[in-house]
């Protein structure tokens, strides 16, 4: 439909459009928004009091206030804006493998669901492509549910290859932008924990809510495709490895990487961050409807 | 403990593939290589492979199944065996045609057989051989359990053939001196010579019966060129009392003549019958009837009766004029560019001067054939002959011809040849040979009969007689064919039918041996033709019941040979085999499975 991936049904959107994104903490926008702002402004909820100058709206003047203390106070508002959304894909090579997996593709449907519900709910959205092949869009923020078919139609463009280094990638992403907003990161992290945690770091220092999205295929986690003496090559770094391959080994791989997912988790959470694991195997729709919450979204 | 061994141990040499085969594991087990997305995850299994000494790869099953196949590979080349040993006993059951007799009829042969199912030792080791004496003497199976030979002898059944004493005396001789059977029983009706050798015992099946008896039978034409069928039977009166006995003749159901005759005891007398009716068959009955019912009927076909079709090829086919004259012959001529093997549809084939380019597929006559032949061989002896020195008598081709009233103009002569022996000889070589080759007749002559047909030259026209009667099938005066006695399938004869009804498929030129019942055979050739043939058992010494021959056996007594070791060799090589074919199946399916897995997460 209009270039969307095949999850994106009629209903699937219906119910995408009942979602907005949930911050931790106020930003300010660029426009009228439905997002609480640090700014003072003239939404329903109250910021504070001020001293009455020369030239404040008689309007603002709390006159209870004035009829206990005899002085002139001013009610501050604060200001409701849109919210800033920035999406990061990881497209390197290792987001194309195991092919039968189609990682990557789950990877952009995750961030077009994402940036719908953003669009839908009045919110700039600006999609990135860590890494891959093709052409990339120049960065600039989006608005309008009806964009998502151009961003759909930009990332369909995209292919996975290359190496990715998370923490210089994003900080380079990071230098660039002007302004904090919330940050999804989607990619399988199949790389050194390091390397992740100096990411997240970049997020906290950036004053960004970030949600990591952790994407990995069914038959990578099963390796059972697998079997006997195998020489395993990476596919971003070309590191070798000559392993055994049997139930027992495999077992013993699922372990290595779930181990990984937990502390990835564990490291989110110590920072304030969202996280969520998506395995290709499982259905989309109900993955993402459920998962409402540790994507750090509200209905 | 049985004994095993090896029939090829040098096989085992194979053994030493085994190394090849690791080796060639370890090459084919390099590590495949296969891109993932990361080899983060793999990199806690290398604690793996370091508990595997010296790093090699890992041996699975699946090599481990190769392994063994190729340990009964080379085992299976070896052929191993164990060697089941037996005490072997030989059981030899006359089942001739003299064991029909008896009230009631075969009452000789079933006491025979209870006989011999009494001796078999009921011991588990012993391994019985069964041996029958009739048509030949020959062996029914392998060796087998006393309770298989036992059933073996029950299912045992006569034949209408008589057996030789002399073959029966020297296979009793191998078995008891040469084939190491500790013991050997025999059943028969005739008695064996005495003393007997250690291990034969001798179980005399019947007492002495007096009997009738028709020899031979045979139907035939008085002579060439005559229409007349004349019989001539031998009868016999094996008894202590003179016995007029009677004998009647039928065909088709209907008797045509019948004759009396009183014979002595212990004659033997022939009866002729000079003329009889046309028919197809005929069948012979004597009276009375007696304790061996086989030998009171006979069987007997004319010789032939109908229209011969001779096929006359020569470059001067006017030399077959004389021929025509003769009443039973159809003559058509042919030159020999004309002649091929398809077009020869004929009784009789007449080559003069010339030779085919094949072997006739008929009886055929050779006049003056140039020497140097491929097909026939016949080689010329160089030289001029100059008289008639012997000829074969008695011989249908001889038969009341005076040679030396012959004068033959520059005869040739011929070298000895591989399968037609001479019958006229001249002082060079043979003049006539005659020869029987593929189930049909062939004579050859060295010189020309046919310009002296008639009364100009009254010796070569009963030669040309006498040659056209042997290859037209007349002048047979012997009893015909015998029961047990193989026959050459003639030219063109596919299928037998026995007078059982049962159909038996042939192949022309191959000896026929299952002529063992009396009765008439029908040969059924192309266009299901249909040629008649009777078989008789015509074997007075087997018909004499009063006086049967003895076997005489020429091994000292007491002189029976050594024990020798009997033993049944049992191989496992088939089992073997079985294993390495399921095995091998296994590991083929694993295999491509695992490709399929393989194959399935790359794409």
């Amino acid at each position: 439909m209009l270039g969307l991936p095949e999850e994106f049904t009629s209903d699937f959107l219906a119910r995408l459009e009942q979602l907005r994104i949930k911050t931790r903490r106020e930003y300010a926008g660029q426009g009228k928004g439905s997002h609480l702002s640090p700014r003072r402004g003239s939404s329903l909820e109250f910021a504070d009091y001020r001293h009455y100058t020369p030239g404040d709206d008689f309007r603002y003047i709390d006159w209870s206030l004035y009829a206990r203390s005899d002085k002139l106070y001013i009610k501050l508002f604060k200001e409701e804006e849109d919210l800033l959304t920035y999406i990061f894909v990881d497209a390197s090579a290792s987001m194309g493998l195991p092919l039968k997996d189609r990682k990557f593709a789950s990877a952009i449907t995750i961030a077009l669901a994402l940036a719908y519900v953003a669009l839908s709910s009045g919110d700039r959205v600006m999609v990135r492509v860590l890494a891959g092949s093709g052409k990339k869009a120049a960065p600039a923020f989006v608005t309008g549910r009806h964009r998502i078919v151009e961003l759909a139609r930009q990332l369909g463009g995209i292919g996975p290859g290359g190496q990715l280094d998370l923490a210089p990638a994003l900080a380079g992403e990071l230098a660039a932008l002007k302004r904090a907003g919330k940050v999804f990161v989607v990619s399988d992290f199949q790389m050194m924990f390091n390397s992740i945690s100096q990411a997240m770091g970049l997020f906290v220092a950036s004053n960004m809510d970030a949600t990591a999205v952790q994407v990995l295929g069914g038959g990578e986690l099963a390796a059972d495709d697998l079997e006997g003496d195998v020489e395993v090559i990476d596919s971003e770094t070309g590191e070798r490895l000559r392993v055994s391959m049997s139930r027992r080994s495999r077992e013993q791989y699922r372990t290595s990487l779930m181990r990984l997912s937990r502390e990835i988790r564990a490291l989110c959470l110590q920072r304030g961050l969202h996280y969520t694991l998506y395995t290709t195997e499982r259905n989309f729709q109900d993955f993402f409807i459920r998962a409402v919450t540790e994507l750090g979204m509200v209905h | 403990m049985q004994p095993m061994g090896f029939l090829y141990p040098g096989a085992l040499a194979f053994f030493a593939l085994i190394p090849l085969l690791l080796i060639a594991y370890l090459v084919r087990e390099r590590p495949r290589s296969v891109l993932v997305s990361s080899v983060l995850g793999y990199r806690a299994l290398r604690g793996l492979r370091a508990e595997r000494p010296w790093g090699w790869p890992r041996l699975d099953w699946l090599f481990l199944m190769e392994l063994l196949i190729l340990s009964l590979v080379v085992l299976a080349m070896a052929q191993p065996f164990v060697i089941h040993r037996h005490t072997p006993v030989a059981v030899v059951l006359d089942n001739s045609a003299a064991m029909q007799a008896g009230t009631p009829p075969g009452a000789r042969f079933e006491a025979a057989k209870a006989a011999l199912e009494r001796a078999i030792p009921n011991q588990s080791d012993v391994a019985v051989a069964l041996y029958l004496t009739a048509p030949q003497p020959h062996q029914v199976g392998d060796a087998m359990s006393p309770s298989r030979a036992r059933s073996a002898i029950g299912k045992a059944r006569t034949v209408d053939a008589a057996q030789s004493p002399v073959s029966v005396a020297r296979m009793l001789r191998d078995i008891v001196s040469g084939h190491g059977f500790t013991q050997c029983f025999f059943a028969t009706a005739n008695p064996v010579s005495q003393p007997l050798p250690v291990g034969l015992h001798v179980f005399r099946a019947g007492d002495p019966l007096p009997n009738y008896a028709i020899g031979s039978f045979a139907v035939g034409g008085a002579q060439f060129g005559s229409g007349a069928l004349k019989a001539r039977l031998t009868i016999a009166n094996f008894s202590s009392q003179p016995q007029s006995l009677e004998v009647a003749i039928s065909a088709e159901g209907k008797t045509l003549t019948r004759a009396q005759a009183r014979l002595q005891a212990q004659e033997i007398t022939g009866i002729e019958f000079p003329t009889l009716a046309p028919s197809t068959a005929y069948r012979a009955d004597l009276k009375p009837a007696d304790a061996f019912a086989l030998d009171n009927t006979a069987f007997a076909t004319p010789a032939t009766g109908a229209q011969i079709q001779v096929l006359f090829v020569s470059p001067t086919p006017a030399d077959a004029a004389g021929l025509a004259s003769l009443p039973q012959l159809g003559i058509r001529t042919l030159s020999p560019d004309d002649y091929s093997p398809a077009a020869a549809k004929a009784d009789l084939l007449i080559f003069e001067y010339g030779i085919p380019k094949e072997l006739p597929a008929a009886n055929a006559l050779l006049v003056i054939p140039p020497g140097g032949d491929d097909v026939f061989g016949l080689r010329l002896v160089p030289g001029t002959t100059t008289q008639i020195t012997d000829w074969r008598s008695p011989d249908p081709l001889t038969d009341g011809v005076n040679f030396r009233l012959l004068s033959l103009r520059q005869p040739e002569s011929f070298a000895v040849h591989p399968w037609m022996h001479s019958v006229v000889n001249s002082n060079l070589g043979a003049l006539i040979m005659e020869g029987q080759h593929q189930g049909h007749r062939y004579v050859v002559l060295g010189f020309n009969p046919f310009p002296y047909l008639g009364t100009r030259n009254l010796p070569m026209s009963v030669l040309t007689l006498n040659i056209l009667g042997y290859l037209s099938g007349f002048g047979s005066e012997d009893a015909g064919y015998r029961t047990g006695e193989p026959w050459i399938v003639p030219a063109g004869v596919s299928e037998i039918i026995m007078p059982s009804g049962n159909r038996v498929r042939v192949e022309p030129g191959i000896p026929f041996a299952k002529g063992t019942e009396q009765g008439i055979y029908q040969l059924i050739g192309p266009g299901s033709q249909r040629r008649l043939r009777a078989v008789n058992l015509a074997d007075l010494n087997q018909s004499n019941l009063e006086n049967p021959a003895t076997i005489k056996l020429d091994i000292a007594a007491g002189g029976g040979g050594h024990p020798a070791d009997f033993s049944e060799r049992q191989t496992f090589t088939p089992y073997l085999l079985a294993a390495i074919l399921i095995l091998a199946a296994c590991e083929a399916l694993f295999t491509y499975r695992r490709r399929r897995v393989y194959a399935q997460g790359l794409t």
